[in-house]
């Protein structure tokens, strides 16, 4: 951090303003030429410039600077230099070196001038922003999100919205990149009519109206065994007509397969027929 | 709304979470980093419990102008729904891990 913010161009050039102010200062401290008392006052002016560059540079130098307080600083340097100028203008009116001085002086000085916006840009820039500015998430993944909502039941539409932003939006500033972004959304997306299930009717899984009738069905030997009974017996009378009684003796282990079938699922499902039940009773 | 739901592994693991500290509020993807899960699963499980009224969920309360972002939704586990909770975890530990949804909703008696 320090180091970028004293590479800026404001600092650069607050620098070589500095030098080329201290080239007058000789001739500005010339005391045959001009009262002391005239020297010794810009040698004050000169002093405080200095000063004001360096606090320009120690101010871009703060995490906490911002645009407003490094264009204050920037506006004294300047009215400082102005004053500088104006008077050694009337200190030096018939001496060449000196005005070749105050000139290189102010050429730097228009330099300074015309490098302020870039260097307030690239000051703006070194400094740590609020994590609002910073946080950058990704237009794509946003749009996912804002999908992934549309598809929502409309009364939840809005909430949802709003919590996958800021969920992005988390994401983004913990320094997800833009794929992690965009996978976060179309996870989203994946789950979306789970989702919408979920909040239409809460708890219900899918297959769960066939999954109540089986288990309703298998609580009880009359509901379980007459209808497969019927099944495998029409099945049996359709092979016999179809291929004959062969046929139909290799078939009958079928009976048998949905008896095994029956009473595995009974056991996985932890079911116990209530007719076996009072029956022990 | 007293039914018990599926108790599904990432099901277990989002009361889990939610169980360490039930009076914690977490948001959704604070909750995926305490379950270990991915982000697309944890909002069907947030909505059925809340559904279910065993989770509470509230915005936060912070300006987002002044915050800078979108507000979170904090979730936290209802007493009751804290207490459902510790016994569904506990019967789905117990049981054997096979058993249909449906089956273990009646065993627990939470149907009503």
């Amino acid at each position: 951090m320090n180091e970028y913010c004293t590479s800026t161009p404001a600092v650069r050039a607050a620098s070589s303003l500095g030098i080329a102010m201290a080239h007058m200062h000789p001739y500005i401290a010339r005391e045959p030429y001009k009262p002391h008392v005239e020297a010794v006052q810009i040698l004050a002016i000169l002093g405080e410039c200095r000063n004001t560059i360096g606090v320009l540079e120690e101010l871009l130098r703060q995490p906490e600077a911002n645009h407003q307080n490094i264009k204050s600083g920037v506006l004294t340097l300047v009215n400082m230099l102005h004053s500088h100028q104006d008077k050694s203008y009337e200190l030096f009116p018939n001496d060449h070196m000196a005005c070749a001085a105050l000139t290189k002086a102010t050429m730097d000085y228009k330099q300074y001038v015309l490098s302020l916006p870039n260097a307030l840009m690239t000051s703006t820039r070194a400094v740590p922003r609020p994590p609002s500015i910073q946080v950058h998430v990704t237009p794509n993944a946003q749009r996912l999100a804002n999908l992934t909502a549309r598809m929502l039941p409309a009364a939840h539409r809005g909430r949802y919205v709003e919590e996958l932003q800021a969920e992005l939006w988390d994401l983004a500033s913990a320094r997800a990149t833009k794929s992690m972004q965009l996978l976060y959304a179309f996870q989203q997306l994946g789950r979306v009519w789970q989702l919408r299930r979920e909040l239409l009717v809460p708890g219900r899984c899918r297959g769960e109206v066939l999954l109540r009738w089986a288990s309703w069905v298998l609580e009880s030997d009359v509901r379980t065994w007459i209808p497969l009974s019927a099944i495998v017996i029409l099945a049996l009378i359709n092979v016999v007509i179809e291929q004959g009684w062969g046929s139909a003796f290799l078939a009958a282990p079928t009976a048998w397969v949905f008896h095994k079938g029956v009473q595995r699922l009974r056991t996985r499902w932890g079911i116990q027929p209530p007719d076996k039940d009072r029956a022990r009773k | 709304m007293g039914t018990t739901p599926r108790m599904t592994l990432p099901t277990q693991l989002v009361l889990r979470a939610l169980l360490e500290d039930p009076s914690r509020e977490m948001y959704g993807l604070e909750l995926c980093a305490a379950a270990g899960l991915p982000s697309g699963t944890i909002h069907p499980i947030l909505a059925r419990f809340e559904g279910l009224g065993w989770l509470d969920s509230r915005w936060e309360e912070a300006d987002p102008h002044e915050q800078g972002r979108p507000r979170r939704r904090y979730y936290k586990l209802t007493p009751n729904g804290a207490e459902r909770a510790r016994t569904a975890l506990d019967r789905s530990s117990a049981k054997a891990p096979r058993n249909p949804p449906i089956l273990r909703t009646r065993h627990l008696g939470g149907a009503s």
